[in-house]
């Protein structure tokens, strides 16, 4: 079937329907015709003196398949393929991933061409989009972000200029300030790419074409994602504040991996307010003196002033009390902290009654911790230094098994860290995990 | 109290140790604690993982890997998550 292009007028000739004919045996020769599949919007099948033709003008570009079929009176039928392109009558450069969008005279989808993806604060290689066609047109540009050129000028988008020039160019350029992952983002940003779609019109305004281009924003590679963190003392930096205490002054400084160039925000100061403690936003520290104990969740955000690259962490922040527990059922060792029994007992594990044949011990299960860091004074049941341990002196100090214990690098492997982690942490992390409730677990399968 | 409080005595404790260096970028150390938590998840048997630290608000990256090897859980693949705030030395 002959080629067409889109907004001309289109004739494909004479269809022939060469199978009917000779299966009828009755002298009536009417015949129905009808095209099935992807017929190029705005052609139809026609009868023009007794003979089918596909007439009408395309208004869609693209490569369509299609059958015609042919019945007779007897419902005798026969079925012809054919294949016919319809070439753009507006030609985008860059060329549309798939077939024109048609705005009117017709109704076909189109996906979004994508165009070289932006990095949050990296200026952005300039693209532009060019419209051409064999008759006068004019272009408007629009976008999901709002943008509206009807006329040449130039509109804003996340730091780039969208510029819509007299000579039916677009220009994109600029350095974009915030990646698009919608995911990533806080909650009430969009962060949606840039959908900009361009429509050109022609002058009589009786056909337009129109293509949408796609830009996404990749974050900064040093901020993807942004990991915020406490620094205590310039130096060393850890995913957690340590433990306040009430009634005795405090202070935490959150960093990020750049370590300059973040505006911080305390994004629920109302938990820290009603404690006596303030957020300094410019020194992005927490301080004061905390006035009841509890745990106290703190939503920390980092903006990259650069990129405006947002991203939010949230912080467990423990305030102790400031003297032991009173409470007559627990009795604290003269040297510090509480035995394994007393803690069962403050938590109320030595009450739990099992069933189903748990012994609720743990024997079983396998439990893994994660810390960072070694701790040297920690290694596994099956090293010959293991007696000298602290978890063994652990045990024999309060009448615990020596259970399995493996202690491994983060892959597994033997490769344990060479720098030395929290200690103190680590070692009570391992040693309350293999002791605490002695007669309560979590049963197999949790 | 620590983050792992509520295990016990027989249990097999299996103690990974990630590279977190100090004056290390956080983006690194961070890198190499999902290395662990990758390990963890992975290692088959597992009952519960327990970490001391906090996390992010948006831990879509982290929300992956709370599950075992992507296949349907079952009895011995599911495991509990369980991050909190650390115990530090010497507060109760």
């Amino acid at each position: 079937m002959p080629s067409g292009t889109e907004n001309v007028s289109y004739s494909s000739g004479a269809i022939i329907a060469s199978v009917v004919a000779g299966q009828s045996s009755t002298s009536d020769q009417t015949l129905t015709w009808a095209t099935t599949g992807n017929v190029p919007p705005g052609l139809k099948l026609k009868i023009i003196k007794g003979t089918p033709e596909l007439t009408g003008k395309p208004t869609a570009w693209g490569t369509y398949s299609f059958s015609v079929s042919v019945t007779d009176v007897k419902n005798y039928e026969g079925t012809q393929p054919f294949q016919v392109t319809i070439s753009p009558a507006v030609t985008f450069t860059p060329l549309p991933a798939t077939a024109s969008l048609t705005l009117r005279g017709g109704s076909s989808s189109q996906a979004d061409t994508v165009l070289p993806n932006g990095v949050a604060g990296t200026p952005y290689s300039p693209q532009t989009i060019s419209v051409t066609s064999n008759s006068g047109i004019s272009l408007s540009v629009t976008s999901n972000s709002g943008i509206s050129l009807r006329k040449p000028g130039t509109k804003s988008w996340n730091g780039l200029s969208v510029t819509l020039t007299a000579s039916n160019t677009v220009i994109i350029k600029g350095t974009p300030k915030t990646f698009t992952n919608p995911t990533l983002h806080k909650k009430g940003s969009s962060g949606d790419p840039l959908e900009l779609t361009v429509t050109a019109f022609t002058d009589d305004n009786k056909f337009s074409d129109a293509t949408t281009y796609l830009i996404n924003v990749e974050p900064a590679s040093s901020s993807s994602p942004v990991a915020i963190q406490v620094d205590y003392d310039q130096t060393t930096y850890n995913d957690f504040p340590t433990a306040a205490t009430a009634g005795q002054p405090y202070s935490a400084t959150f960093v990020t991996p750049t370590g300059t160039g973040f505006q911080f925000s305390l994004m629920n100061s109302s938990a820290v307010t009603s404690l006596g403690m303030t957020f300094d936003a410019a020194l992005a520290t927490l301080s004061g003196t905390p006035s009841k104990p509890g745990l106290y969740n703190l939503v920390v955000q980092a903006k990259n002033v650069t990129s405006g690259v947002v991203e939010s962490c949230v912080f467990h922040l423990t305030v102790n009390p400031s003297s032991p527990s009173s409470d007559p059922g627990i009795t604290p060792t003269p040297s510090s902290g509480f035995t394994p029994q007393q803690i069962r007992q403050a938590y109320g594990l030595d009450q739990i009654t099992l069933s189903g044949g748990i012994i609720g011990d743990g024997t079983g299960q396998t439990v893994v911790i994660i810390d960072g860091g070694d701790a040297p004074n920690l290694v596994s049941s099956n090293d010959p230094n293991y007696d000298n341990s602290d978890l063994h002196q652990f045990n024999q100090q309060f009448g615990l098994p020596d259970s399995p214990f493996f202690k491994e690098d983060a892959f597994g492997g033997t490769n344990i860290p060479t720098s030395v982690g929290d200690v103190g942490e680590t070692t009570q992390d391992v040693e309350w995990v293999h002791d605490c409730p002695r007669r309560h677990h979590h049963p197999a399968g949790v | 109290m620590s983050s792992g409080f509520t295990i016990a005595p027989g249990a097999t404790i299996i103690l990974l140790e990630y590279n977190s260096t100090p004056g290390n970028t956080p983006g690194n150390n961070l890198n190499n604690f999902f290395s662990a938590v990758q390990t963890a998840r992975s290692l088959p048997g597992v009952s519960v993982v327990s970490m001391s630290l906090g996390l992010f608000k948006d831990d879509n990256k982290f929300n992956t890997y709370k599950t075992s090897t992507g296949k349907k859980p079952t009895n011995t693949s599911r495991r509990t998550w369980i991050h909190c705030s650390p115990h530090r030395p010497g507060t109760p």
